[in-house]
C-alpha cells in the first residue's frame, strides 16, 4: 500500500518537472520558430527527456520551412549531446524519443549509433532508428533498409509504406522496383516450397509509394514470373495502369478467388467498356466477395450509368449476380 | 485409514491446492508487471508525439447487437459515429426487439429499407430486412428474427460485415476514442493475427455525454468498486499474463476484434453456448494449434472500453453464476486442447489452470476450510497454525488486490485524485472480507447447475444507464410515467400512458448482462 501511495508522489512529482520544464522551454521554443534567438540556454541533463519530448512534439506539428530554425535552437540548447546521451539509457521509453530527436535534427554524427540501433530485436526500437536514418540521409538508409524490409518481418508492413511516403517517390522507385526483382528471383530460385513468395509480396505493397511507370514495370514482372497468390494480390492491390488490362483480364477466371477478387478491383480502376463482358461475366461467380467487386468495378467503369446496371441486372438469368448488382445500385445510386 | 489419517490427507492436498492456485496467479502478476510497463514504454511515440499518418489503418466492422436497447442504442451509435479510427462501418444487429429500438433508430438516422444481397455464412435466424442510413453511409442495421441468443445475433452481424476485421459490442458499450487504433496495432504487426481483446473498464461513477465519456469517477455503490478491483486484477493480471504466455483463453464479448474468415472457418459463434465469447476464443485455439497454422492470439492493455456491471447483488449473482458455466461448458467443449502435445501453455497451463481452479477452485476451498476446522476441532491443528493459515489465505488475497492497484498506478492511472486512489485501496482491502467469498459462493451454485446441467435461460435485465444523460433523463421520465401510471391504476380504468409510454418499461435483455436496478430486476432466469 505504501508503494502504491510512493508511486502516485512520483506520479505527481513526475507531471510537476514535465510543466518546470514546459514552462520555461515552450516560449523559447516558440519564439525560436519566428527567428532564432541570439542565445540559447543550455539543457540541463536532468531535463533532458521532458525537453526533447517537448521539442519533438513541436517539430512534427510544423511545416518543413520552420524547422530548420527549431533544429538550430534545439543545436544551440545542446539537444543533439543529450540526446546521444539519452540514447544509451536502459529505458526505452527515453531510448525511443532520443532517436525520434536524433532523427528529426538530421545528426549525421549520430549516423553509426543509429545503424547499430536497426539491427536491434526490438522491433519499435529497430524501426524508429530505421526512420531516423532515412531522415538523416536518404539515399544511404534505403540501402541499409531494403534489404532488412523483407526479413524483418516484425517491421510493420504499414509503418515501412509511410515512411517511404514521407521520403517520396523519387528517392525509393528504383532501388525499391530493383529490390523487388531480386525478392521475386529469391522466391522463383527457393527450394523451400513454404518459403516460396515470402520475400517479394512485403516489397510488392510498398511499389504504391513509387512513381507509375516504375510500378507498371514491377506489375508486369510479378504477373509474367510469379505464381504465389500473395505476390499477385500484391502486385494487382498496386497496379494502375490500363497497359496491362489483357493480363489482368485473364486473371478474373484463376483459379484461386483472392486473385480473382484482386482483378476485378483492378479493372475497376482502369477498365474500358470492352471489360464490361468480362466483369459482367464474373457477377455470377461462386464467391461472394469476387461478385461484389466485380458489381462494383462494372459500376465505376467510365461507359457505365444506372440506367446500364438496371438492364444487366433484369438480363441476369442467376438470381445471385442480380441480387449483388441490385445492391451495388443501390449503394451506388441511393433512391 | 483412520478418519484422522483422511483428515491430515485432506489438509495436505488442500494445502497443496493452496500453494498451485496462488502460485498461478503469483505467475500471472509476475508477468503482468514484467510485460505491461514495458509494452507502454513502447507507446510512447504513440502518447507523447502527434499521431503518426494512419491511412493505412485497416477497415474495421463494428457489430452493435441490440435486444430492446431503445434507451441507450441512439448514444451508442452516436459514440461510435465519433471514434477516431479513418473507415469503419456500423453495424446494428437489431435482434427481433419487443420494444421501439428499430423505430428510434430509424427516425435518429433516417434509415431506408436496402436490397441488400445477404450472404448466410453463419447460421442464424432470418434477416427481415437491413436498412441503410441516408445521413451516415458508414451506417446499416439488420432487422432480424430473435434468435434468443448473444450468439445468433453476433453470427448475422458477421455474416453482414464486409471489413475482414469486425469487433462486436454491446449496445451500452462506449469506447474511447483511440481505442480501435490501439487495438488493430497487433493486425498491423503480424499478419498472423487471429484475435486481440482489450480491456474492459466499469462505466458506473463515470459520466458520459453525447457517446463521450467526459468524466472518470468511482460509484458510490460499493458492489461496484469491489468489481472495479475484481476487473483491474482480470485484465491487468491474468489477460495480461496469459497473453505473455501466448495463452490468452478468453477475450471479453464486450471489446475484442477478430478476423472475420478466422471465426468463420471455425463456424462462428455456437448458438448453445452460456459464455460464447470464451468459447469462441478456445475454438479458434484449437483450430489453429491442432491443425498446426500459424496463428495470434493477443491482449492491448491500453485498448479500452467502458461498460455498465450490475449494481444489485440478484444481478451480480445472475452473471457469475452465467459466467462460471460458460467457462465450464468452454473447456468441455474444447477438451482435446487440454494436455495435448500441440497445445502449448494453452493447453499445460491456461485452460487446466482455470478449469481446475477457476471452475473447481471455490467448491475446492469451501472443503478445504471445513478440513482445516475439522483439524482444528479434532485438535489435530493448533489454533497459532490455525490462525496463521487464516492470515495466510486473507494475505494472499490482499496482496492480489493491491498489487492490481499498484499496477494500474504504474500504467493508465485512470483515477487521477487521490481521493479516489484512496478508495480504491479501501475497496481491495475490504474486497477480501465478504465480497470474494460470496463470489466463491456463486461459483459453487455455477458449478452445481452446470454438474447437474440445469436447463439454461437468459437473464433478464433493464439497464439503469445512469452514466448517460440522455438515459439518465429516461430514467427520470421512466419513474415520472411509472407514477403517473400508478395513479392513474388507481383512479381506475386505462392507463393510457403506460399503453403509449409502453417501450420504455419494456427495456429488458435476454443477453444476460445483468445490470437492474430498476423495478425490473427480478425477473430471472437461472
Amino acid at each position: 500500500m505504501l508503494h502504491v501511495i510512493v508511486f502516485r508522489g512520483m506520479v505527481v512529482f513526475r507531471e510537476r518537472k514535465r510543466q518546470r520544464v514546459k514552462k520555461f522551454w515552450q516560449p523559447i521554443l516558440l519564439e525560436s520558430i519566428v527567428s532564432v534567438p541570439l542565445r540559447v540556454p543550455r539543457l540541463k541533463k536532468s531535463d533532458a527527456y521532458e525537453f526533447l519530448t517537448l521539442w519533438n512534439n513541436l517539430h512534427e506539428s510544423l511545416r518543413d520551412n520552420r524547422l530548420e530554425k527549431l533544429n538550430e535552437a534545439a543545436y544551440m540548447a545542446g539537444a543533439e549531446i543529450a540526446a546521444r546521451r539519452l540514447m544509451k539509457n536502459k529505458n526505452v521509453r527515453k531510448r525511443l524519443m532520443s532517436v525520434k530527436a536524433l532523427g528529426n535534427l538530421r545528426d549525421e554524427e549520430s549516423w553509426e549509433m543509429l545503424e547499430r540501433l536497426v539491427g536491434e530485436v526490438n522491433a519499435t526500437l529497430s524501426l524508429t532508428a530505421a526512420r531516423a536514418l532515412m531522415q538523416i540521409d536518404t539515399e544511404k538508409a534505403i540501402k541499409i533498409i531494403l534489404p532488412l524490409v523483407s526479413v524483418r518481418t516484425d517491421w510493420a508492413r504499414e509503418a515501412l509504406s509511410t515512411m517511404f511516403k514521407k521520403v517520396g517517390a523519387d528517392a525509393i522507385s528504383l532501388p525499391l522496383s530493383k529490390a523487388v526483382i531480386a525478392a521475386c528471383r529469391t522466391d522463383l530460385l527457393t527450394p523451400d516450397a513454404d518459403a516460396l513468395g515470402q520475400h517479394a509480396p512485403r516489397l510488392i505493397y510498398l511499389m504504391r509509394r513509387a512513381h507509375p511507370r516504375f510500378v507498371t514495370y514491377v506489375v508486369r514482372y510479378v504477373l509474367l514470373t510469379m505464381t504465389n497468390v500473395e505476390a499477385i494480390a500484391a502486385a494487382l492491390k498496386v497496379y494502375d495502369d490500363p497497359a496491362i488490362l489483357p493480363a489482368v483480364r485473364q486473371l478474373l477466371s484463376d483459379q484461386r478467388w483472392e486473385i480473382r477478387v484482386n482483378a476485378a478491383n483492378a479493372i475497376g480502376r482502369t477498365g474500358t467498356e470492352q471489360d464490361e463482358k468480362f466483369l459482367v461475366g464474373a457477377l455470377s461467380d461462386k464467391e461472394w466477395w469476387v461478385r461484389y467487386r466485380s458489381a462494383q468495378a462494372l459500376a465505376s467503369l467510365p461507359s457505365v450509368n444506372a440506367e446500364k446496371l438496371e438492364n444487366y441486372a433484369a438480363a441476369q438469368p442467376d438470381n445471385f449476380a442480380r441480387d449483388i448488382l441490385h445492391q451495388v445500385l443501390a449503394e451506388r445510386w441511393p433512391a | 485409514m483412520t478418519l484422522i489419517d483422511f483428515i491430515v490427507a485432506a489438509q495436505w492436498g488442500f494445502l497443496l491446492f493452496f500453494v498451485c492456485i496462488n502460485g498461478g496467479y503469483l505467475i500471472t502478476i509476475f508477468l503482468a508487471f514484467l510485460n505491461l510497463p514495458g509494452y507502454l514504454q513502447h507507446q510512447v511515440l504513440r502518447y507523447k508525439l502527434p499521431q503518426a499518418p494512419i491511412d493505412f489503418m485497416p477497415p474495421i466492422s463494428l457489430l452493435v447487437l441490440a435486444y430492446n436497447e431503445g434507451p441507450v442504442v441512439v448514444s451508442t451509435i452516436r459514440s461510435l459515429l465519433q471514434l477516431d479510427y479513418p473507415t469503419v462501418e456500423i453495424v446494428v444487429v437489431n435482434d427481433g426487439s419487443t420494444d421501439k429500438t428499430l423505430e428510434v433508430m430509424r427516425e435518429e438516422f433516417k434509415l431506408v429499407e436496402f436490397p441488400e444481397a445477404f450472404r448466410y455464412r453463419l447460421g442464424h435466424k432470418p434477416v427481415r430486412a437491413v436498412y441503410q442510413s441516408t445521413i451516415y453511409s458508414q451506417l446499416r442495421v439488420i432487422d432480424k428474427e430473435n434468435g434468443g441468443s448473444k450468439a445468433d445475433a453476433s453470427n448475422a452481424g458477421i455474416n453482414a460485415a464486409r471489413f475482414s476485421l469486425f469487433c462486436p459490442l454491446d449496445a451500452d458499450t462506449i469506447l474511447q476514442p483511440d481505442s480501435l487504433k490501439l487495438l488493430v496495432q497487433p493486425f498491423l504487426e503480424n499478419p498472423d493475427t487471429v484475435a486481440v481483446g482489450g480491456t474492459v473498464r466499469i462505466v458506473n461513477g463515470c459520466q458520459v455525454r453525447s457517446g463521450d465519456l467526459t468524466h472518470r469517477g468511482l460509484p458510490k455503490n460499493l458492489l461496484v468498486m469491489f468489481q472495479i478491483v475484481e476487473y483491474l486484477r482480470a485484465f491487468l493480471f491474468a489477460r495480461v499474463g496469459f497473453s505473455a504466455m501466448k495463452a490468452l483463453p478468453l477475450i471479453s464479448g464486450a471489446f475484442g476484434l477478430f478476423h472475420k474468415e478466422s471465426v468463420i472457418a471455425v463456424g462462428g459463434y455456437k448458438q448453445d453456448a452460456l459464455g460464447e465469447d470464451m468459447e469462441l476464443v478456445m475454438r479458434l485455439h484449437r483450430h489453429f494449434r491442432l491443425h498446426g497454422k500459424p496463428y495470434r492470439i493477443t491482449f492491448v492493455a491500453d485498448a479500452a472500453c467502458w461498460t455498465e456491471v450490475p449494481e444489485s447483488l440478484s444481478g451480480l449473482r445472475r452473471q457469475r453464476i452465467r459466467w462460471q458455466r460458460g467457462l465450464m461448458e468452454s473447456v468441455m467443449k474444447n477438451r482435446e486442447l487440454l494436455f495435448n502435445r500441440k497445445s502449448g501453455l494453452l493447453g499445460w497451463f491456461a485452460i487446466p489452470f482455470m478449469f481446475i481452479f477457476e471452475g473447481f477452485g471455490a467448491g475446492m476451498e469451501a472443503v478445504g476450510f471445513l478440513f482445516i476446522i475439522a483439524s482444528y476441532a479434532l485438535g489435530l491443528m493448533s489454533i497459532d497454525a490455525f490462525v496463521a493459515f487464516l492470515m495466510l489465505a486473507i494475505g494472499v488475497g490482499l496482496l492480489q488486490s493491491i498489487a492490481a492497484v499498484l499496477l494500474e498506478e504504474m500504467t493508465f492511472n485512470t483515477f487521477p485524485k487521490i481521493k479516489q486512489l484512496l478508495w480504491l485501496m479501501f475497496a481491495a482491502v475490504a474486497e477480501n472480507f465478504g465480497y470474494r467469498q460470496l463470489i466463491s459462493l456463486w461459483r459453487m451454485v455455477g458449478l452445481y447447475k452446470w454438474l447437474f446441467k440445469y436447463k439454461s435461460k437468459w437473464g433478464e435485465m433493464a439497464r439503469t444507464a445512469s452514466w448517460t444523460g440522455k438515459a439518465l433523463d429516461a430514467a427520470i421520465f421512466k419513474k415520472q410515467i411509472a407514477l403517473l401510471y400508478s395513479l392513474q391504476s388507481r383512479a381506475a380504468g386505462t392507463p393510457f400512458l403506460r399503453k403509449k409510454y409502453n417501450w420504455l418499461f419494456k427495456s429488458e435483455s435476454r443477453w444476460g448482462k445483468d445490470v437492474d436496478k430498476s423495478s425490473r430486476a427480478d425477473k430471472t432466469s437461472e
